[in-house]
């Protein structure tokens, strides 16, 4: 075989801005990266484009989409677009922030399944299918009249729904590269389990799991905003999407925007994040062919 | 005189890669003659695999044939569609490949998978059980009918590879490839399938080109023999002349580094030493030149031309040929 | 004097089946990869364990360099017992035997550099504090390398480069032994040559023993001055190298030294054709386990089990009628 004649320490460089080339040349990858940036922008940016959110003006309700008002106002007088982009805050932090904890706890717990003993796993086993098998409505009643209604709730609900799947693939990855011959090199040198499980199994299996992580993002706003919807999320006033929801169906008769103000940046935020997460999916598709071998 | 099994005139294939067109066949002239066997030699990088795919036609998306004749008696292979490529695979030309590990379906009885192979024949299944049990016995499969409803995880590495060779040989194609069939198996089980395979080749008559990087095999299964270096045929022809007396000092180093050559215990085996070249930017002579003992003056200027000599049917080397 | 490696009677012994398959089938429950081998290596020297697929090779290595655990028999080193240790004592054993293994590139850990590679051992054994830098560097040249290969990365590697890559973090932090698992599996004849020179080369800078585990007997000859060849889990025969390529004693022995083609078309091929493929673990057969494919089979040989003996020489077969050299 030719020794390549790239070194190592550019090529991971050219490699990630490679695939990002490849990924904003899809369509459908430049849609869903644009629809993310848009939606974080606004979010990060919100003190600057829009007014206070929580102001109440009663004499301002119902309003229709003006300029001093974009998406109109609720039942309350507050800005529709400001609550939109404050409660898109909301929504990508904790769902991001669940995200994350889910995968660290989910990743962790699979690698620990995979490489230990039989018992420990057949253990870790249990404790995922269990949690899997709740439904995940019940599991946030459940959980909200242990905890009360939050964000932590969501989160809570979140690491328990998605955090067993995760834990699932990292389970099976480490398994099957638990008995490959690098693996077993590293044993021959003296690596103890912690050693080969952190360097030499985790940063193999991370990113398959990495990409379905991304795609399930937009289930997690879902979870954020269905929760808040239902009242077991975020309390008032501070603006969620799914409560900026929840009001506008109490009030559908009186005034439509509230209802498209809460569902416009979900129906947006989850588009772009599945748009994204596929086109990071097929970037990543080893069987792309680029040579004899 | 019938046409040969393959043909292959002055081919070229090259790949499209980040860095530019990757030069990976070049000029590649190969014959099949109807029941020789033939072998082609060459070590990583030489291009044996991207000549079998193809052949096959079954190249990589980013590969293509920018030059060159391909013919299986007597049909031309570039020009054909899709459909009738299809039709030939299998049918008239079929392929073993190295690894009998993965080379059967595991979740289909062999039994099934060599009854299913043979739907182009519009004969009663049970008429196709009889003819694959009857190859079964032919490859040497003890006890084929009850073995023929195992699966292949039932079976041994070397059985798998018999039994790879039996579903390819069913058919009676023209041409029969075997991409180093034995590689994957032990010295024992190797010198068996050789044994098979010249038996097999002797009542089926079918052209056989045998790939591998093992010399002694193919000196001793083949007529003829071609020794490929960086995607060009260095030398051709029959295995006496290219064995016994090489011409191309790539095939003279190559045998001279075969420990099995070397019967004298040293400490100092021969290798070639340097690498492959690029084959995306090649040099603009010799492609061996770099790495050749005997490099000389005309060899960086110009690739020498394949030319035929008293003994050799290709040789590509200025060291062969009349001063000019 | 204690030798530097003694192994007795070592049995490794893996589980099969199911407990069901057991009561009421008759499957056996375990195989015993390794059947009970006895061997002995003396600072400096190499030994070379040839056999097939089957034959227990591997496992063995992998006893001997305390990877897996050992069921019966004695594995000892430099004097000391090194079977079966615990965690601790374990790692030390880990720099004194050095493993390097079959696969070139699949035995590198794809996301580390060759620098990453090469400073693991150190890290591994606590000893970063030495200049790591000066280390990699220091092991590159050994291996003939070039420093600047030190940033590329497993995938980047010919065969040939891996396979040095694999000696060099083998040989780094000195250890007495080094087992080598199959090493010219995987690269081309051209470059074997290069491998096999760079071990000799090695063990006489370096003062290291090897023990090398292989199929491929065409390179023994330049590397191993003594020879052991198994078949399931047994040794059958094993002596000086020189003296078995001559004139192998046993049947499987000759039939293995036969099976290997010369490059030559005119080379007229002594062959000794085996019947049959090797039994499975799982049912070994009775008497002398050779027995079935043995194209010089005898009666006594289906009933009784040979044992190894030794002959005047030393050389040691375990056949009833083994052969003699006129017979090659």
């Amino acid at each position: 075989m030719s020794a390549a004649a790239s070194t190592a320490k550019p090529a991971a460089a050219r490699r990630a801005k490679s695939a990002l080339r490849r990924v904003l040349s899809e369509p459908l990858g430049l849609l869903g990266s644009l629809l993310v940036l848009l939606a974080v922008l606004g979010a990060g940016f919100a003190g600057f484009l829009a007014p206070d959110p929580i102001a109440m003006a009663p004499i301002d309700r119902f309003l229709a989409p003006s300029m001093d008002h974009l998406l109109g106002t609720d039942n309350l007088g507050r800005d529709l677009f400001a609550r939109v982009l404050y409660g898109g805050r909301i929504a990508l932090v904790v769902s991001l922030g669940a995200t994350a904890a889910s995968l660290l706890l989910g990743v962790a717990a699979g690698l620990v399944a995979g490489y230990g003993p039989p018992w420990l796993d057949n253990l870790l086993l249990l404790i995922f299918d269990a949690l899997k098998s709740f439904p995940t409505v019940m599991l946030a009643l459940a959980l909200v009249t242990l905890l009360g209604p939050s964000e932590w709730a969501v989160v809570l609900v979140v690491i328990v729904a998605n955090a067993p799947s995760y834990a699932r693939m990292a389970r099976t990855q480490t398994m099957s590269l638990r008995h490959a011959q690098f693996v077993e090199a590293e044993r021959s040198l003296g690596a103890g389990a912690g050693r080969i499980i952190a360097s030499h199994i985790l940063p193999n299996i991370v990113g398959p799991i990495l990409i379905v992580a991304s795609m399930d993002i937009p289930v997690v706003i879902a979870i954020e905003a269905g929760m808040s919807f239902l009242g077991l999320g975020v309390r008032p006033p501070t603006p969620s999407w799914g409560t900026i929801l929840e009001s506008g169906f109490e009030y559908i008769q009186d005034s439509p925007w509230a209802v498209i103000a809460g569902g416009l940046p979900i129906i947006i935020t989850t588009l772009g994040f599945t748009f994204l997460g596929e086109a990071l999916r097929d970037t990543f598709d080893p069987k792309l062919a680029t040579g004899p071998r | 005189m019938s046409a040969p099994a393959l043909a292959i005139e002055h081919l070229s294939v090259e790949y499209a890669t980040a860095a530019g067109p990757l030069h990976a066949l070049r000029d590649v002239g190969i014959e099949v003659a109807a029941g020789e066997i033939v072998g082609l030699v060459g070590e990583s990088g030489c291009g044996k695999s991207t000549l079998i795919q193809a052949i096959l036609r079954l190249l990589a998306p980013n590969a293509k044939i920018t030059a060159g004749r391909m013919a299986l008696a007597g049909v031309d292979l570039i020009g054909l569609d899709p459909e009738a490529m299809r039709k030939l695979r299998g049918d008239r030309m079929s392929v073993v490949f190295q690894d009998p590990m993965t080379a059967l379906n595991p979740v289909l009885t062999i039994g099934r998978q060599m009854v299913d192979i043979q739907y182009r024949r519009r004969e009663p299944r049970a008429q196709k059980r009889r003819r694959a049990i009857e190859m079964l016995k032919r490859v040497h499969i003890p006890d084929p009918e009850s073995r023929f409803d195992q699966y292949p995880h039932e079976f041994s590495g070397g059985m798998r590879q018999r039994i790879a060779i039996a579903m390819a040989l069913m058919a009676e194609p023209v041409l029969f490839i075997a991409d180093e069939p034995t590689t994957a198996l032990d010295a024992t089980l190797e010198v068996a399938t050789i044994e098979l395979l010249k038996a097999l080749q002797r009542e089926i008559g079918c052209a056989i080109l045998f790939v591998s990087h093992h010399l002694g095999v193919v000196a001793e299964l083949c007529d003829r023999v071609n020794v490929m270096y960086a995607g060009e045929v260095v030398e051709s022809g029959p295995v006496r002349p290219v064995f016994q007396r090489p011409q191309h000092p790539y095939t003279q180093r190559l045998l001279a580094c075969d420990p099995a050559r070397v019967h004298e215990r040293t400490r100092h085996l021969p290798t070639i030493p340097g690498d492959l070249p690029d084959l995306v930017a090649l040099p603009p002579g010799c492609v061996f030149a770099d790495r050749c003992p005997k490099v000389f003056e005309p060899c960086r200027r110009a690739p020498p031309p394949a030319v035929k000599t008293a003994e050799l049917e290709a040789l590509r080397c200025y060291l062969g040929q009349p001063a000019s | 004097m204690n030798p530097l490696l003694a192994v007795e009677n070592l049995v490794v012994r893996f589980p099969v089946g199911s407990a069901i398959g057991h009561y009421f089938k008759g499957e056996p429950r375990s195989i015993d990869a390794v059947a009970g081998v006895s061997l002995t290596m003396e600072p400096g020297e190499t030994l070379a364990v040839v056999g097939e697929s089957g034959s227990g090779k591997t496992t063995l290595a992998r006893a001997i360099a305390g990877l897996i655990p050992v069921q019966e028999g004695a594995v000892r080193f430099e004097g000391r017992p090194v079977a079966n240790l615990g965690a601790a004592a374990r790692k030390a054993l880990h720099r004194q035997i050095a493993m390097i293994f079959q696969d070139p590139v699949g035995s590198l850990s794809p996301r580390f550099s060759v620098r990453g590679l090469l400073a693991e051992p150190f890290r591994i054994h606590g000893l970063a504090a030495r200049d790591l830098d000066a280390e990699v560097t220091r092991l590159l040249g050994l291996v003939g390398l070039p420093p600047a290969i030190a940033e590329r990365h497993p995938h980047q590697l010919s065969g040939g480069q891996a396979r040095r890559v694999g000696v060099a973090r083998a040989i780094a932090l000195s250890p007495k032994l080094v087992i080598a698992d199959e090493p010219t599996a995987g690269l081309d004849v051209s470059v074997q040559g290069e491998v096999l020179n760079l071990l000799n080369e090695l063990r006489e800078r370096l003062g290291l023993s090897m023990l090398i585990i292989t199929h491929n007997l065409s390179i023994l000859r330049h590397i191993a001055d003594r020879m052991a060849i198994m078949y399931l889990g047994r040794f059958v025969e094993a002596g000086e190298t020189t003296a078995i390529f001559a004139g192998p004693r046993h049947p499987y022995s000759l039939a293995l030294l036969s099976a290997n083609p010369e490059p030559d078309p005119d080379a007229r091929p002594r062959r000794i054709a085996l019947e049959g493929e090797v039994p499975s673990l799982l049912a070994r057969p009775a008497g002398c386990e050779f027995h079935g494919r043995c194209p010089f089979v005898q009666a006594r040989c289906r009933q009784e089990a040979p044992a190894l003996t030794a002959g005047p020489d030393g050389r040691l077969v375990a056949c009833h009628f083994p052969l003699e050299p006129a017979a090659n």
